[in-house]
């Protein structure tokens, strides 16, 4: 169990950049930012 | 001595060395110090992904999953998450400043050429510690899985990629590690397979107790897990060869997005690397854990045509990240160091500075690493370690506060920058001495970020013009700003 919930959770950190990214974009395309 | 094993090494070492000659016939300045800022998606983000894994993450992170099991990821996954997100955050400000090195970047921000060129001697001085590190790591390697005597491995693997960093500069350096890449990702998820399929599953499913923990080694509760994550999350976005890239990237979705993708990716080899690394816990002899483990299993316990993709992957895990170092080391030398004091000097008096520069360091930490596996010093990671946390003391709080805080003086930058690596290098002497047990990032960066925001409060700003340039108040000022910059 407590490797599954390992996996998981790594799994689930290792998007957390291109959420970021994608939420960066979207911020700057409607602000009008480059 | 394995003959199969050396001669895939050595045709492996011809044909990286053909890309070298190829990146050599490009003669230009730009090419040789940023890939002239055409960096895509699809050779940026295996670039990343191959700077980001060394032999140290490969032979190091199985080594201590043999020991301490699955707690392997508590030590780094979640830290390593921290530092790709703040290399993010970084990444378009840096991309747009259109500058060359990450000193320069300090240097012009805040006005002080002291500032550059004591940032990058300091980079200079502890990537070619790193440097000698990484080298013993494949020496090792080599002599566990070819048999080959470890100061030769050290200076054939030197000769290789001294000779393709110095001819071809980053546009060999990113090509090169995309077939690393390649290799690295295909020969560490075979080992995994083999692992798995080896032990039936239960290296996931059921693994023995001492190594199915969150906790063990240097994790062993939540305080040792918070601190690793601080270690990794603040060193990792003031790593040069990670943070030049961004210059070189075609624009900021290139910059942001070898992060994003590369993370997922490093994130995969990862977990392959400690599920090897668990496995071998569980199947090769308790004496041979810890560091030889991976290579201990690959010789004798996987054995085979398995065992020929495997030592690639490990050869380009070495390759891959010593190359961006030298690269940084020697580049950083001409631009700030060289350049500055030798006024007016053309694009190919830099290049060939930079060349020499490159060749000198190159042959100086091989020849280093060469001596030092002849006359074994214990606590060589150690060593490895001043590197880390002298680098995340001096640089976190300048490049960060540069980027992000108007405020942020010159003074502050200097103090913050020379107090950050005097706390650290004093703290680093006290756990020497068994003063102290916390890591010596911890007094490096708290006493940086204090005198960062004290001095800064208490000292004049910076000149309106620079201002302008690093934070343009619309979008318009910012086109403006970027295109006075300098390439």
């Amino acid at each position: 169990m407590t490797v599954y919930l390992i996996l998981a959770s790594a799994a689930a950190i290792a998007v957390v950049p291109l959420f970021l990214m994608l939420l960066l974009t979207h911020r700057e395309k409607r602000t009008g930012r480059r | 001595m394995d003959y199969l094993l050396l001669s895939a090494f050595i045709g492996y070492s011809i044909f990286i060395l053909g890309v070298g000659v190829w990146g050599y016939r490009r003669k230009s300045f730009a090419s040789y110090a940023v890939a002239e800022r055409t960096m895509g998606l699809g050779l940026a983000t295996p670039a990343f992904v191959a700077t980001f894994l060394s032999s140290i993450t490969i032979i190091g992170v199985s080594g201590y999953a043999s020991l301490y099991g699955w707690a392997a990821a508590s030590f780094t996954c979640y830290g390593y998450a921290l530092g790709w997100i703040l290399l993010l955050v970084a990444a378009r400000r840096l991309h747009l400043s259109r500058l060359t090195t990450v000193p320069e970047f300090l240097g012009v921000r805040y006005e002080s050429r002291a500032l550059r060129t004591f940032a990058a001697l300091i980079i200079i001085g502890l990537y070619s510690i790193t440097l000698v590190v990484q080298l013993l790591g494949i020496g090792i390697a080599m002599n566990t899985l070819i048999g080959l005597n470890m100061t030769f491995a050290i200076v054939l693997v030197g000769v290789v990629f001294v000779s393709y960093t110095m001819l071809g500069g980053l546009a060999s350096v990113i090509r090169t590690d995309f077939i690393q890449a390649a290799l690295l990702a295909g020969g560490v998820i075979l080992a995994a397979v083999w692992v798995l399929w080896k032990t039936g599953g239960t290296v996931i499913t059921a693994p023995p107790a001492h190594l199915g923990s969150v906790f063990g080694g240097s994790v062993e509760n939540v305080g040792d897990f918070v601190a690793w994550g601080l270690v990794w999350g603040l060193g990792i976005p003031t790593q040069s060869y990670y943070l030049h890239r961004f210059y070189a990237s075609r624009d900021v979705s290139v910059a942001r997005g070898q992060i994003a993708f590369g993370a997922i990716i490093v994130m995969t080899i990862l977990l392959s690397v400690i599920v090897i690394g668990v496995g071998a816990g569980m199947l090769i002899p308790v004496g041979e854990r810890g560091d030889g483990a991976f290579p201990y299993l690959v010789k004798n316990v996987i054995g085979g045509w398995v065992a020929l993709p495997i030592l690639l992957a490990i050869t380009a895990a070495v390759h891959s990240t010593t190359d961006g170092l030298l690269h940084i080391v020697g580049l950083y030398f001409s631009l700030d160091v060289y350049e500055p004091f030798a006024r007016k000097a053309r694009d190919g008096d830099l290049l060939r500075i930079s060349r020499r520069a490159t060749f000198i360091f190159g042959t100086a930490v091989t020849l280093a690493a060469a001596y030092v596996s002849t006359h074994p010093i214990p606590l060589i990671s150690l060593v490895g370690a001043i590197a880390w946390g002298g680098m995340a003391s001096t640089l976190f709080a300048p490049l960060f506060f540069g980027l992000f805080w108007r405020r942020a003086t010159r003074i502050a930058a200097l103090s913050s920058a020379v107090g950050g690596l005097v706390c650290a290098v004093v703290a680093f002497g006290l756990k020497r001495a068994g003063i102290v047990s916390f890591h010596e990032i911890y007094p490096g960066v708290i006493a940086s970020l204090v005198l960062m925001i004290g001095v800064s409060l208490r000292t004049s700003r910076i000149g309106e013009e620079t201002m302008r340039r690093f934070f343009p108040e619309t979008p318009r000022a910012r086109t403006v700003g970027m295109n006075s910059a300098t390439v």
